[in-house]
């Protein structure tokens, strides 16, 4: 039979602190031969003597005495073990393309919350794997394995050094595209980058797509005179040009587990920081 | 997940779909399933099922392949191809608009025989043959039960609204499976369907589809024969078929993709149906046993 090494550490910690069979037997609930078995088990395990019995009292060894402090990690841990559930905080992946006040918003709403920055794809195969409880990510993508609980329209963003209003014409997307458009890289979420080609490409603008991951990838193509297409992500130093969404659609949709019931107040949190947040 | 698995997950990641798929090396008998019990919406692969109902129908003397058929206004029905672009009425042969219904995927030929024949004769088939995820309905005709299609719970919610909607609609409502596709496409290259001339001459029909972009597209090169019928609607790009490499035994094969995109055009996904079926053809010719 296995030894239940928790149950004889607890035995082993309530004689040290008490010097006393009888008294540990009591606090433990058990009688005082079944205490004194327990602690020769314990012995014969530990190969070693860690009480010295005399009729004067209990005294710990100095083999006890370092096995005291081990014994009483042992508890701990396996206390921190079974309250797993309660002091678990969930994970939350966000794409890379949510905006950073969008971000930082959500996470504080959703408080506790430890939240992890990924590509889309990521996302949705890390909430399928239950490595993360909830993902916020770009659509289009396949919700297979996964429950969508809520989506918002995404603001596609053209930033460019040049000034200028609202794109709402295929013209003024040609037009301002430039030579150079960097984009979110094909990986992070396939459907999209199709998307993003597609709206380019019909709009006519004949511009070199070019993936970008991060800002120091976007400001090698700003400073080639290129454009940074992104989700409303702001690149400093850069006008931010809104691009009607009959020209460029995309969106962000919050997914979880299929086995969540209750999402904790995520989708409303979700709604109230993409729905109600001006798109910079 | 085996290493071909793998490979036909990142095929399907890399064109934004998800797929299912059924495979049978008609030489070794090997077969390769991917969520191939799963139903969806069939698009114009119900056109297959319809056209094999047929097959049986002109063998048990039901229907005349040489029957004189009148195709006007008041059968036509939408669709971008075939007899449904007529603008004056068109008279041909029964077996030439199952043939116009399997190489154009003419809407208006389908409808046509699909009443004729009627849904409870083409259930029955669907019945013998063990095609059980199968179902071709048409709202206007049948009482339409949505509980059917929730099966695995795998609809979009968009599409469940559709799909209570009263419109009438044979490839929305119709809906198979990767395996049931493949199992009666296995019959009629193994003619168990119908007589053996009848077989042949809907083999020979399907090798005549005009469609190249899917399954097809997997094997571009010269001295391979692909036969199939495609199957289209929303995010849905399907094809059945089968594959033949000069004296070898085919491979019959469905794959059904669904993409995350709502946009008609869909090379990536067109491509991604003959890159899956490409890549499990070869792994069966090469002797993939499921290791």
């Amino acid at each position: 039979m296995a030894v239940n090494m928790t149950r004889l550490a607890s035995c082993f910690v309530a004689v040290s602190e008490h010097l006393h069979f009888g008294r540990a037997a009591e606090q433990l609930g058990m009688s005082q031969p079944a205490l004194s078995q327990a602690i020769r088990q314990l012995e014969t395990v530990l190969r070693c003597q860690l009480f010295i019995r005399s009729g004067s009292g209990v005294t710990l060894t100095r083999d006890g005495e370092t096995a005291l402090m081990r014994a009483r990690t042992l508890i701990r841990a396996e206390q921190d073990f079974v309250a797993t559930r309660d002091r678990a905080v969930p994970l939350l992946g966000i794409a890379h393309e949510v905006p950073q006040e969008f971000a930082l918003a959500l996470i504080q709403r959703l408080q506790p919350v430890t939240a992890v920055r990924g590509s889309s794809a990521q996302c949705l195969a890390d909430v399928r794997s239950g490595a993360l409880a909830a993902g916020v990510v770009v659509t289009p993508a396949l919700f297979t394995g996964v429950k969508p609980l809520v989506g918002a329209a995404a603001q596609v963003t053209l930033w460019t050094t040049r000034r200028g209003g609202a794109i709402t014409t295929a013209a003024q997307l040609r037009t301002a595209a430039g030579p150079e458009l960097g984009v979110s890289p094909r990986r992070w979420n396939t459907a999209v980058a199709q998307e993003v080609q597609d709206g380019v490409h019909r709009a006519g603008a004949a511009a070199a797509l070019t993936e970008v991951e991060d800002d120091v990838a976007a400001f090698n193509v700003i400073a080639r005179g290129g454009c940074v297409l992104n989700l409303g992500r702001e690149v400093p130093g850069c006008t931010g040009r809104r691009v009607d969404s009959a020209l460029l659609r995309a969106g962000f949709q919050l997914v979880v587990q299929p086995t969540i019931r209750d999402d904790a107040g995520w989708a409303e949190a979700f709604t109230a920081v993409f729905d109600h947040q001006d798109h910079s | 997940m085996t290493w071909l698995e793998d490979s036909l997950e990142q095929i399907a990641d890399d064109a934004a779909v998800e797929f299912t798929v059924s495979a049978r090396h008609l030489g070794t008998g090997t077969r390769f399933d991917v969520r191939a019990d799963v139903p969806w919406t069939a698009g114009s692969t119900y056109k297959l099922i319809v056209a094999a109902a047929w097959l049986e129908a002109t063998a048990e003397g039901i229907v005349d392949p040489r029957r004189r058929i009148l195709v006007d206004e008041h059968v036509r029905r939408d669709g971008p191809t075939g007899l449904s672009l007529s603008d004056d009425p068109v008279e041909l042969s029964y077996r030439d608009l199952v043939r116009s219904m399997l190489i154009v995927s003419d809407n208006t030929a389908a409808h046509w025989i699909w009443s004729d024949l009627g849904a409870e004769y083409i259930q029955e088939k669907l019945n013998t043959w063990g095609a059980d995820a199968t179902s071709i309905v048409d709202t206007g005709r049948q009482d339409f039960s949505r509980r059917e299609l929730t099966t695995g719970d795998d609809l979009w919610p968009n599409e469940l609204e559709m799909f209570t909607s009263e419109k009438t609609d044979l490839q929305l409502f119709s809906v198979t499976s990767a395996s049931d596709l493949r199992s009666i496409l296995e019959r009629l290259w193994t003619n168990q369907l119908a007589t053996p001339e009848l077989c042949s001459w809907m083999r020979a029909v399907l090798g005549q589809q005009l469609f190249r972009h899917r399954l097809a597209s997997g094997f571009d090169y010269d001295g391979v024969e692909v036969a199939g019928k495609t199957g289209t609607w929303g995010p849905y790009r399907h094809e059945a078929g089968a594959v033949t490499h000069p004296g070898e035994p085919p491979v019959i094969i469905s794959v059904m993709t669904r993409s995350a995109r709502a946009a008609q055009q869909q090379p990536l996904a067109h491509a991604a149906v003959g890159h899956i079926a490409a890549v499990i053809v070869q792994a069966m010719r090469q002797g993939w046993t499921g290791e």
